[in-house]
């Protein structure tokens, strides 16, 4: 038989990027591939109905036989069909070893889905197990401790609606005109306009120019949240008070996967709007949180960072919204 | 029976190499190409059923059990040009799932 040359292979696609370097689209293909293989199972013995119970007559499998036929091949001159390497284990089994990268990866991209489809499957107060998941997996995608109770003190809730709230003068005289510092800023946020009044914590500093690189960041990345409603507010009302103020807090939209680093900036919102909580024009954008009545459902857990390392704003989640939704579709999680 | 034109369809370094998997240096393993593998593996053996008779399927059964030595002949004997059908099949099979890895990554990526 003439030996026929093969179709080259075309590699550029593959060759853009390493599967290891993308996790998501490790776990993706590796969902597509695994489905691939049950369904062929299943056509194999659908097809293959006499040779199965064949099978079944002698007491074998179809793993079994195939195991039968992999050292028949071993021994014979089709040595190099199957080319056995080392460690390889039964034909059907899902293996998962592989280069410590792909493993770290699929690891990775597991958790990831543990997280999202932790978060798709909340619409409620989170039951203190869910909790207890959520702050696990923050802990272990993000690397931040976040928590519910921390030196004692709860929000009223974790989870609800959070509106849009306008940009808080930090210092008497602030306006809008100083307020945003460039002009992308001030086209986009500059909309949102300046609260009449002064945050829960009033100003964050006396002028201008003592205002520092810090508070200008806390105003911008600030969430309101109902602190006259938290547990033992009534009992310790200065001491509530003081603990509240610019907390730090993570947000987490569990709509769009977006998270963001916040303090706590400002009291509110009041009870009967039916918001839980408030964000700055900036949180907002960055939680991709505004439906049609600028508001949208998120999750807020107080983030014990006593040593302030991390930094306010943005934070980049491990699966992206679409991505996402992808692998969850092929992983079985949603359909 | 040519090893070489069997081996470039199911040789496992090769599936590593034509889908462009990362793989350490010292690594011989690697998840997708173990799924890769195993969908020829069953492929190759849903190839050979699909061309034997019932009456053959059942001897090929008994010889894999009984005679192994027996089986490549056997197959060479009752598959009018097994070789190459086993090379264009596996071929196409192996492109296609080629193709939906790269249409899936794609549609991740756009």
């Amino acid at each position: 038989m003439e030996n026929q040359p093969e179709q080259p292979i075309k590699k550029s696609f593959f060759t853009q990027t390493s599967l290891e370097q993308s996790p998501l689209v490790f776990e993706v293909l590796k969902s597509y591939l695994e489905n691939s293989l049950t369904r062929m199972r299943e056509d194999f013995n659908k097809a293959h109905r006499f040779f199965i119970n064949k099978l079944d007559e002698r007491g074998q499998t179809l793993d079994d036989f195939i195991a039968n036929l992999k050292r028949v091949i071993a021994l014979g001159a089709l040595a190099s069909l199957f080319y056995i390497l080392p460690g390889q284990t039964t034909f059907y089994s899902l293996q998962t070893r592989g280069p410590p990268n792909a493993q770290a990866a699929m690891a990775q991209t597991d958790l990831a889905l543990s997280f999202r489809s932790l978060l798709a499957n909340v619409n409620s107060q989170p039951t203190a197990p869910q909790e207890k998941e959520l702050a696990g997996l923050v802990r272990q995608l993000l690397g931040f401790n976040i928590t519910g109770q921390l030196e004692g003190r709860r929000l009223n809730v974790n989870y609800g609606n959070i509106g849009a709230e306008q940009h808080l003068a930090r210092y008497p005289g602030d306006n809008m005109a100083v307020h945003l510092d460039n002009d992308s800023d001030k086209q986009e946020f500059g909309g949102s306009g300046m609260a009449p009044g002064r945050g829960a914590w009033g100003w964050w500093a006396n002028s201008q120019s003592e205002l520092t690189p810090k508070e200008i960041e806390q105003e911008k990345w600030y969430v309101a949240v109902q602190t006259f409603l938290s547990p033992g507010w009534d009992t310790n009302y200065r001491g509530f008070y003081d603990w509240f103020r610019y907390r730090k807090v993570l947000v987490i939209n569990p709509v769009t996967n977006k998270a963001v680093v916040a303090v706590i900036g400002d009291a509110g919102p009041a009870t009967w709007t039916g918001k839980k909580f408030g964000g700055s024009p900036e949180v907002m954008d960055a939680l991709r949180s505004q439906d049609g009545s600028a508001k949208g459902p998120v999750l807020i857990y107080f983030l014990d960072d006593g040593d302030d390392k991390i930094p306010l704003g943005p934070v980049k989640m491990p699966l992206s919204a679409p991505a996402q939704e992808l692998a969850l579709r092929h992983s079985g999680a949603i359909k | 029976m040519k090893n070489n034109l069997i081996k470039k369809y199911l040789d496992y370094k090769k599936i590593i190499k034509d889908f462009n998997l990362s793989i350490l240096p010292g690594q011989q393993r690697h998840p997708l190409a173990d799924l890769i593998h195993q969908l020829l593996e069953i492929k190759f053996l849903d190839i050979i059923l699909t061309n034997l008779t019932q009456d053959k399927q059942a001897e090929f059964q008994e010889l894999t059990d009984k005679k192994p030595d027996l089986v490549i002949s056997f197959l060479n004997k009752n598959i009018k040009g097994f070789d190459k059908m086993v090379k264009k099949n596996l071929q196409d099979y192996k492109i296609s799932i080629r193709v939906k890895l790269e249409q899936i990554k794609k549609g991740m990526t756009k």
